[in-house]
């Protein structure tokens, strides 16, 4: 429990109020097991609110790291009526990638290695309602240290730092000014996306973001047990540009690996969209050709009867609003979200990714793959450090040393310093 | 209906291929025409299919066609009087108007129904290649019209040619035969020097006049030439030479079933000794997998393989350089067809088979050339004919 008694301008301590929520709510997306109370007493005005994730089928594993996959903590809901049929995100996950650290950082005393987790995920999720137009119109990007803490970068406002967009006929810019949104984690970065070419959005298509998810690790061979201290933790913070900076090239390929995973379900569905489209404007055209030409008045009562209209093109308006809409509303049985989604980017297709890289949805059955053999990939070092991040969880659970919680602790202490600053 | 024509050969010494014939008329016995399919019923059929859309619209619901699996050999029984014919209640498949894969098959079986659905009421009739034509973007390629229109022809119960679509023919024939064609033309394969085609409405042609002792299926149009050339219906007259030219169409078959449903004429098939001249001769006795919800209009169970026949090989000592050795693909093809419900009651058959997958050889009908430039039209024709070498 974080006690604060601060004497500020209402201004100001509204401000710092929000950034302080926004902060916990960042905090707690990574840490569903946790309970987090945010209690704010301004001259007897109390805002509180709870963060935590009750049920485990709310929970997604990053490579290790549980992430909150309900997707009422990313986008605003839409207006009555829209459909969300799935509450949960479904990321792609993608190879950890070693990152270049700066000379800076090494005269620091740093000498283990940083590699970045990228993951992505459509939000919605719309995979139950295969004929819904969706629509893509922005990107946020959640950024988080070694410790699992947000990792706000200036590198990251720039959308064409992690992606060549126009691969998928989409132009980005960045988000000017993404006002929070009452109740959604603040992103570290948003993106706007407009479709090249003019193309325009279908009516009624449901807005989809692309959700970004750039988890760092770090690991030092050298350290007992190997994980991120505190002091690291602050020299990998103050330098996160020059770290972002000097692997930039790195960075974009392993986010843009995750970026195609993830386009490929919107591409995907925008073929299907352009399959439907074309194929229904036939079958009206033959039932109508039959109906009008046909001179069986048994088969023209039936047809006009069923519709209760009394002529042809009052039966074919009628035909055409419920050919369209019966299948917008085509609707996937749910388990269709259980599957582990499209194949993990990098992946040659039918190859199993890495064990360290598994990341599937809590509950869902799935046969873990056995031994290290089976994770014999380009960076078995690297990816074998890697796993000792949910240790570090652990600690920061309770269920560590004294030790890790005191470090826990100086981080969590020197984060809420740095909490104006995120804000700006 | 029948009168004589020219005839030269003697076929006093030809006892066995009398006794097949009143063997093949006291097993079959004459065959009844198809029953005909009025137009009124294609629309009907038609009609009910599009009504069925309309009402399950109404019910909000995604409407669905319900299509039989014709290629799923589950489907298919085999009995010798008819050969390959699907079951009554076969495995179906539903093709969705709401998914986007089968929503372009959806529509273009409608399409296809609309475009019969006028062909019938204006008495007008189309190729499956006029139909591709008609639209080839929206179409893709003539394969998915081909298969479409086998399947609309499942689904309703109907023949092709009563749905007004004709079949491209390619087929040729000769011989002793002449015959009235619907639009009143007479044609007499007799008299021409070269081939006739196989008429294109095989259903309309009418005083069919024959007194040909047999028919001969050639697989192949080269083959089929070589005996035109060697003037082998005038020696063996009177005769009917047919060809395929390799799969035989629709027509060709049609053609032949007429024939032998108007006259009980004894069939032979003179093939190639490889996997894929059995799978032809099978096609025209026993059907094909596909069309198999037709094959009450099309086997002709009675056809019997007169050549060239693996054992002839042997028998005959044809060198071995006129011979070719079975490639993977038709060793697979011959185990498969080995394994069909056919060739259980077929033991010779299936004897030659064995005989083929032995050698691991096979040869083509020319491979009789290496023992002379003549010997299929002077020689072996004619002795299988008069010693009952069919099978």
């Amino acid at each position: 429990m974080l006690l604060l008694q601060v004497e500020e301008e209402p201004g100001e301590l509204r401000a710092a109020c929000q950034a302080l929520q926004s902060f916990i709510h960042r905090v707690s997306l990574l840490r569903p097991k946790m309970r987090f109370h945010y209690c704010v007493n301004v001259q007897g005005a109390i805002s509180a609110q709870t963060y935590c994730e009750p049920s485990q089928a709310g929970v997604c594993v990053l490579n290790g790291t549980e992430l909150v996959a309900d997707w009422r903590h990313y986008i605003q809901p839409g207006p009555p009526g829209t459909p969300v049929p799935c509450r949960k995100l479904h990321p792609v996950l993608g190879r950890a990638t070693r990152l270049l650290l700066p000379a800076a950082v090494a005269e620091a005393g740093i000498s283990g290695e940083l590699s970045l987790v990228p993951a992505a995920a459509l939000c919605p999720c719309l995979r139950p309602l295969p004929n819904q137009p969706a629509q893509l119109n922005t990107v946020s990007v959640f950024c988080y240290d070694p410790a699992g803490l947000p990792l706000p970068a200036t590198f990251l406002r720039d959308p064409a730092h992690l992606a060549d967009w126009e691969r998928h006929g989409y132009v980005a810019t960045p988000d000017p000014g993404p006002d929070p949104k009452e109740g959604l984690a603040r992103p570290d970065a948003g993106y706007l996306l407009h479709r090249g070419g003019g193309d325009a959005a279908e009516p009624g298509a449901q807005p989809q973001t692309l959700l970004l998810f750039l988890l760092l690790r770090y690991a030092d061979p050298f350290q007992d047990p190997p994980v991120c201290d505190a002091r690291t933790q602050q020299v990998l913070v103050s330098h996160v540009e020059q770290i972002l900076g000097c692997s930039a090239g790195a960075v974009r390929e392993a986010v843009q690996g995750v970026v195609d995973a993830a386009l490929e379900e919107d591409a995907h569905r925008q073929r299907s969209q352009r399959r439907l489209c074309q194929a229904l404007p036939v079958v009206l055209e033959a039932v109508s050709s039959v109906v009008s030409s046909s001179t069986s008045a048994r088969f023209r009562r039936a047809c006009l009867q069923s519709w209760q209209v009394s002529d042809t093109p009052e039966l074919v308006a009628a035909l055409s609003g419920a050919l369209t809409g019966v299948t917008r509303r085509r609707r996937l049985p749910r388990s269709s979200c259980t599957d582990p989604g499209p194949p993990w980017a990098g992946s040659p297709p039918g190859q199993p990714p890495l064990p360290e890289e598994a990341s599937r949805d809590i509950g869902t059955p799935r046969s873990e793959p056995a031994g290290e053999a089976a994770g014999a990939g380009p960076e078995p070092k690297q990816s074998r450090r890697a796993s000792g991040t949910p240790e570090q969880g652990q600690s920061r659970d309770g269920a560590g040393s004294s030790q890790d919680l005191s470090q826990a602790d100086e981080l969590w202490l020197q984060e809420t310093r740095s909490l104006s600053e995120w804000a700006s | 209906m029948s009168s004589s024509l020219t005839g030269k050969q003697d076929w006093s010494a030809f006892s066995l291929l009398h006794q097949h014939r009143a063997s093949l008329v006291r097993e079959h016995g004459p065959s009844s025409d198809s029953c005909q399919i009025t137009s009124t019923e294609v629309l009907e059929a038609i009609e009910n299919v599009m009504q069925d859309i309309v009402t399950s619209l109404a019910r909000n619901e995604a409407p669905v066609l319900i299509l039989e699996n014709r290629s799923d050999w589950g489907n298919i029984q085999f009995t010798e009087s008819i050969g390959l014919q699907m079951i009554s209640h076969c495995t179906t498949r539903k093709i969705r108007s709401d998914c986007p894969k089968s929503a372009p098959k959806f529509a273009l079986i409608l399409k296809i129904l609309s475009m019969i659905y006028k062909m019938v009421q204006n008495n007008t009739y189309a190729t499956k290649r006029d139909i591709y034509y008609t639209d080839p973007q929206l179409f893709g390629n003539q394969s998915i019209v081909d298969n479409i229109v086998n399947d609309i022809s499942c689904m309703l119960k109907i023949p092709r040619r009563s749905l007004h679509i004709m079949s491209t023919t390619k087929g040729c024939i000769a011989g002793n035969l002449s015959y009235t064609e619907e639009d009143g033309t007479k044609v007499n394969c007799t008299c021409s020097a070269t081939a006739v085609t196989v008429p294109s409405n095989v259903q309309g042609i009418r005083n069919l006049i024959s007194d040909a002792k047999f028919i001969l299926i050639v697989e192949k149009d080269a083959t089929f030439q070589r005996l035109l050339d060697d003037d082998f219906c005038n020696k063996l007259s009177p005769c009917i030479m047919i060809t395929g030219k390799g799969v035989p169409d629709l027509n060709t078959r049609l053609l032949v079933r007429k024939l032998w449903d108007t006259f009980q004429t004894p069939i032979f098939t003179l093939m190639d000794a490889d996997p894929h001249g059995i799978e032809i001769m099978c096609i025209y006795k026993y059907g094909s997998l596909s069309m198999s919800f037709e094959a009450h209009h099309l086997t002709i169970p009675a056809i019997r393989w007169l050549g060239l026949l693996p054992s002839d090989i042997e028998r005959l000592n044809i060198r071995k350089d006129a011979l070719i050795p079975l490639t993977k693909r038709d060793q697979n093809k011959l185990d498969s067809m080995q394994k069909r419900p056919y060739v259980a009651c077929q033991p010779q058959w299936k004897k030659e088979m064995e005989i083929m997958a032995a050698s691991k050889m096979k040869a083509e009908i020319q491979a009789l050339t290496s023992l002379s430039s003549d010997y299929l039209s002077r020689v072996y024709l004619p002795n299988k004919l008069r010693f009952g070498g069919w099978i």
